[in-house]
C-alpha cells in the first residue's frame, strides 16, 4: 500500500498524478514511503509511545496540499531515507507517563531494529535512528 | 551494520543559527525536490511553489532546543530540552516551601549523555532551613529524573535567589 500524501482537487482523487518506477514492485522514493509507514506502525504500538510527529515528507506533503489548497492525507510519522553510505530512519515521537523515556527509546531500537532484521526496510551500510522525543505527558 | 554513535554537544542553545538552518534548508529542499518529483502539479500552481512549501515546513519544524542523551544501553536520543525542564520543575516544586525559577539541564557522564547535570534556581519561602531543604530537592530531583527519563542526575546545583512570604 502506497501511503505518500494523495493530493486531491476538487474532491476528484489525484492519485494519477503520483509517479512511481516499476508495477509489480515499489522502488527509489515509494519503496521509502512503504518501509516508513512499516516502521510507524510498529513504532506506534509501543507501550509509552502516544502518537508520532509528522516526518520530514509529511511536513512537506501537507504545505504542498497547503500551497496548492488541495487535501492531503493522514501523515506516516516516520522517515526513512537513503543516503551514500546507508539509512537514516528519523523518528519524532510523543510519550506519555506511564514508562521512562529510555525505557521507551530502547524498545523503539530493538523494535526498529527487529524490523530492518526481518526485512520490512531494506539496509545495505550505516544504520542511522535518528530518534527525538517530542513531548512527553 | 553500525547503529549510529551519539553524536552532538548537548542542549542546543541556539538551535537555528546560520548553519544549522542553511543545513536544515538543504534538508529540506531536498526532500522537496524528491517530493515533487514525485507530483506533477497543474503549470499555474508551479510559480514559486518551492519557496512557499520550504516557508511552511521550516516554521512546521522548528520545535525548540532539544537535549542529547543516552540510554544505558548506548541508544542516543534526543529530548525536547522543555520536557526535561518540566519534569525537573515538578520535582522541585514537590518539596515544601520551594518554588523553581530557572532550570538548566546538561548531559553529562561517560559516555556524555549517559547522565545529566541540573542547575536550578529557586524562590524559598521565609524562615526555611537551606541546608536540609536544599537535600530533599536534590532527593527530589534525582528520584524524578531517574524515574522519569531513566538517566541519573550526576551533580544538581541549586541556587536560591529569592525569599516569598506566604
Amino acid at each position: 500500500m502506497l501511503r505518500m500524501c494523495t493530493l486531491t482537487d476538487r474532491g476528484v482523487s489525484k492519485d494519477s498524478n503520483l509517479v512511481y518506477s516499476g508495477n509489480d514492485s515499489v522502488s527509489g522514493n515509494g519503496k521509502e514511503v512503504v518501509e516508513s509507514a512499516r516502521l510507524a506502525d510498529s513504532v506506534n504500538s509501543i507501550a509509552g509511545v502516544r502518537a508520532l510527529a509528522p516526518g520530514l515528507r509529511d511536513l512537506v506533503a501537507t504545505a504542498t496540499a497547503k500551497v496548492l489548497r488541495r487535501t492531503g492525507d493522514e501523515p506516516v510519522g516516520v522517515d526513512v531515507t537513503r543516503g551514500g553510505d546507508g539509512v537514516k530512519v528519523r523518528i519524532d515521537a510523543h510519550l506519555d507517563h506511564t514508562r521512562s523515556v529510555t525505557e521507551v527509546v530502547d524498545e523503539i531500537f530493538s523494535v526498529v531494529e527487529a524490523d530492518i532484521a526481518r526485512g520490512a526496510v531494506e539496509v545495505s551500510g550505516r544504520l542511522d535512528i535518528d530518534l527525538r522525543v517530542v513531548s512527553r505527558g | 551494520m553500525d547503529v549510529n554513535e551519539h553524536v552532538g554537544s548537548g542542549a542546543e542553545l541556539d538551535p537555528m543559527s546560520a548553519d544549522s538552518q542553511a543545513e536544515s534548508d538543504a534538508q529540506l529542499r531536498g526532500v522537496i525536490d524528491e517530493y515533487m518529483s514525485t507530483f506533477q502539479p497543474e503549470p499555474e500552481d508551479t510559480a514559486g511553489v518551492r519557496e512557499r512549501i520550504l516557508q511552511l515546513v521550516r516554521d512546521d519544524l522548528y520545535r525548540g532546543p532539544s537535549t542529547n542523551l543516552q540510554t544505558e544501553q548506548g541508544h542516543p536520543f534526543s529530548i525536547s530540552t522543555a520536557s526535561v525542564r518540566s519534569i525537573v520543575r515538578n520535582a522541585v516544586d514537590l518539596v515544601d516551601g520551594i518554588r523553581a525559577r530557572s532550570v538548566e539541564v546538561e548531559p553529562a557522564g561517560d559516555p556524555v549523555g549517559s547522565a545529566a547535570t541540573v542547575s536550578l534556581t529557586v524562590a524559598m519561602r521565609a524562615g526555611i532551613s537551606f541546608g536540609p531543604t536544599a537535600e530533599a530537592i536534590r532527593r527530589s530531583v534525582s528520584a524524578e529524573v531517574q524515574a522519569e527519563l531513566g538517566i541519573p542526575a550526576a551533580r544538581i546545583d541549586i541556587n536560591a535567589e529569592d525569599v516569598y512570604v506566604d
